[in-house]
């Protein structure tokens, strides 16, 4: 479920139901596609950190 | 539909990764409602993944300046790095956007969620907002600018907006300002010649809108200044504004 903001601003642009329903899908996928895209961007900028630090660095980020 | 808002629908179809023609519907709405929409997304974008920007932010802080600046550009990316800059401590964001390329920056401006920026905004350096405003002149986004203005110290705008030299920018800018009260210590800043040249590019049909909303929150002594400078523009213009605004502030 989107944030309330979100909704409201959506609600505002008066889209047909069926419209907006698949806005709402598209923003939802996009959503679930930036985790996946953030962790693969850490974990390539990852290796340009060094050694030592790389290890303090990923403990940090949980991984 | 307005070049505005073609940008706009444009952008949100970037944002969630589809062809702009998906969201062909979207191009009959305003450019302010798909700005907010945008800006929506990118929010709830941002509280979505919070616990992620809130540990990146906190890694940040371990490496140099110079090599986080380098995984932010090689990396991130200009809207990951705007969803993270808001979690990051004002202080640290300054210093990397100091080692940001300023075409990056301007990338990154035109992702920033404004009223999450407020405290990043007032931590960057002069000389960095100087860069990025031409940057983002340069490309006319105008939009961008506009939004951030209210979440801008006033002595920062008053500055930016002396260094903008086109009235017809100006206006563009001043468009998207949501609450235009915030406009006030630019008018004052402005010198006669500067306020008669906004007024004579308003009369020319260059977002006349704009200077109407602004004049109607004004002080009164700032009306009395400008009804006065609108006395001495040339007749085409001062009928101009009478036509476009019969009971406005400076009627």
């Amino acid at each position: 479920m989107p944030p309330s903001a979100l909704v409201t601003t959506l609600a505002a642009l008066v889209l047909e139901p069926t419209v907006r329903a698949r806005l709402q899908q598209l923003i939802e996928a996009r959503f679930e596609r930036q985790d996946a895209e953030l962790m693969q961007a850490v974990e390539q900028a990852l290796e340009l950190v060094p050694g030592l630090l790389r290890g303090a660095v990923r403990r940090v980020l949980g991984l | 539909m307005s070049a505005a808002a073609e940008v706009e629908a444009r952008r949100i179809a970037a944002l969630l990764g589809v062809p702009a023609a998906e969201l062909g519907y979207l191009r009959s709405r305003g450019a302010s409602a798909l700005a907010r929409l945008r800006l929506a997304i990118a929010s709830a974008g941002m509280e979505r993944h919070r616990r992620s920007f809130e540990r990146l932010a906190r890694a940040s802080a371990l490496l140099p300046t110079a090599l986080a600046a380098r995984i932010a550009q090689e990396h991130l990316g200009p809207v990951l790095i705007a969803a993270l800059a808001p979690f990051l401590p004002p202080a640290r964001a300054a210093l990397l956007g100091q080692r940001l390329e300023p075409g990056f920056l301007a990338d990154v401006a035109v992702h920033l969620v404004p009223d999450r920026a407020a405290p990043l905004l007032a931590a960057l350096p002069p000389e960095l907002l100087s860069t990025t405003l031409q940057q983002l002149l340069a490309r006319g986004e105008y939009a961008v600018m506009g939004t951030v203005v209210e979440q801008l110290p006033a002595t920062t705008v008053t500055r930016l907006a002396a260094e903008i030299a086109d009235p017809a920018e100006l206006l563009a800018i001043a468009a998207y300002v949501g609450d235009k009260r915030c406009l006030r210590p630019v008018v004052d800043s402005f010198d006669d010649n500067a306020i008669l040249q906004l007024l004579g590019c308003a009369a020319e049909g260059a977002a006349m809108s704009a200077l109407i909303e602004l004049t109607a929150v004004l002080e009164p002594l700032q009306q009395r200044r400008l009804r006065s400078l609108l006395a001495t523009l040339p007749e085409p213009s001062r009928r101009a504004w009478g036509e476009a605004a019969p009971t406005a502030a400076l009627a």
